[in-house]
């Protein structure tokens, strides 16, 4: 993935951001509740979001929403998000303009959140640089709505 | 004209070659392999992993360095995208190594000459025993980003330089098996090895419904790629860029591959086979798979 592709894909999430976040809730967000396997996978994201400011679960739900929708949009071949690596790159990406940049959030805000996303991720894409498959992509989708899903406090 | 091919044969140094192998014939080397008439096309494979990929353009008389060079690239992708290995893609096989382990290494020759070309058997022994190096990895202060020409015309007299060979000897083609004619070649194909083809045949270079009539002769080495079954035929693809026009199949087919390639009929594989200096190729010992830092949340969140 080259700048260009990062700066693509930042645009492309900017594009898809509410034009307002109308008030800190997830009243009207809709969210299919992830298998018991990825609800166990994400304890500890929704343990940390239990405490976490309103507006910041906001941003954190909407934000892996579309970031799934994103994934799944990638399915035209050559993929944007063709291996682990670029899907890595990815994930900055998104997290540094959306976390970081409009969200205004610094790192280590919520001790032990970044642990918990990598500990997730591990166990559900490995640790190994390779080709993403169709299930692949499926699977990350599905990953993403359940860290989205771990912000809203349900489940 | 030499340029575009430089396949030189060696009938006796082939024979030695082939006596050699552990597995002479595709028999033997997959007793298990089923016969059938499934279509089989291995490029895709190949796009999966480098979906940028374009084909080459030979510059010397290195068409074997080339044709073995893009099977080993085949193989390699089929292992990760077909069969499922725990192996990285590490970017194409660099041409000269295969061509200059020919000529050289594989022969037992310090220099081989200024002359071009090289045959199959040597560079079968070459891609089995003094192995492959690759576009875009450190090789200690060494690493090639782009095709040279003038690389493979010194490396094809005096070798690969000495330093590199041990880098090389830990990227082999364990297994290469004469391939004779169609059947076999198809029952390879369908297995997922890809044939790396040297003969005498040419070809017109436009397609008529995908294939390119027999014409003239070219001492060249190409490789076969795909097996279809509709009008019996092997998928060749050449090594002089974007060279072939005319209707393709199937219709889907990407650009990169479809300027570089056209179907051979199932009699004119069998006679380019028949030359005995053909082979498939199986079981590249390929790049493990190197470990990501962290999936990108570390620093951030």
């Amino acid at each position: 993935m080259n700048t260009r592709h990062i700066i693509a894909i930042g645009l492309v999430v900017f594009c898809f951001w509410p034009g307002s976040v109308s008030g800190p809730s997830l009243a009207s967000t809709k969210i299919e509740t992830p298998s018991v396997e990825m609800l166990t996978a994400t304890r500890d994201i929704k343990r940390i979001f239990a405490t976490a400011n309103p507006i910041d679960r906001v941003l954190w739900t909407e934000c892996f929403l579309r970031v799934a929708q994103i994934v799944e949009a990638d399915d035209i071949e050559p993929h944007v998000i063709e291996n682990s690596l670029t899907c890595r790159a990815f994930n900055r990406a998104t997290m540094i303009f959306l976390w970081k940049g409009i969200g205004a959030n610094h790192a280590d805000k919520y001790p032990g959140l970044a642990e918990a996303v990598e500990k997730s991720f591990r166990e559900y894409a490995g640790d190994e640089v390779r080709v993403l498959t169709p299930e692949d992509r499926t699977k990350l989708a599905a990953l993403y709505r359940a860290f989205a899903y771990a912000g809203t406090g349900k489940g | 004209m030499a340029r575009f091919y430089g396949y030189e044969p060696d009938p006796d140094g082939t024979d030695l070659i082939v006596s050699g192998l552990p597995y002479p014939t595709i028999q033997e080397a997959g007793p298990r392999l089923q016969a059938s008439t499934k279509e089989a096309l291995l490029y895709p494979a190949l796009l999966q992993c480098s979906p940028n990929w374009r084909r080459g353009a030979q510059g010397i008389g290195s068409c074997v360095g080339f044709g073995w060079s893009f099977c080993v690239d085949v193989l390699a992708a089929v292992q990760i995208a077909i069969h499922g290995e725990r192996e990285e893609w590490a970017g194409r096989v660099l041409e000269a190594s295969v061509y200059a382990f020919s000529r050289c290494e594989a022969r037992g020759v310090k220099h081989a000459g200024y002359q071009d070309g090289s045959y199959g058997a040597a560079a079968a022994k070459a891609v089995s025993e003094w192995g492959t190096l690759h576009y875009g990895i450190d090789y200690g202060e060494t690493r090639f980003e782009a095709y040279d020409p003038q690389r493979e015309k010194t490396w094809g007299n005096t070798g690969v330089p000495d330093e590199l060979e041990p880098y090389a000897k830990k990227r082999c083609v364990k297994t290469v098996t004469l391939v004779r004619n169609f059947d076999e070649a198809a029952l390879a194909i369908q297995s997922g090895y890809p044939i790396a083809v040297c003969s005498g045949q040419g070809f017109v270079m436009t397609r008529d419904e995908g294939f390119c009539k027999p014409r003239g002769s070219w001492s060249h080495c190409m490789a076969f790629v795909g097996v279809r079954f509709d009008r019996p035929g092997l998928l060749c693809v050449n090594s002089w860029g974007d060279s072939n026009t005319g209707e393709h199949y199937p219709k889907n087919m990407p650009e990169a591959v479809k300027k570089c390639s056209f179907w051979v009929d199932a009699d004119v594989a069998t006679y380019m086979l028949r030359g005995g200096d053909s082979f498939a190729l199986s079981s590249y010992d390929g790049f493990p798979p190197r470990k990501i830092p962290d999936w990108g949340f570390q620093g951030v969140l």
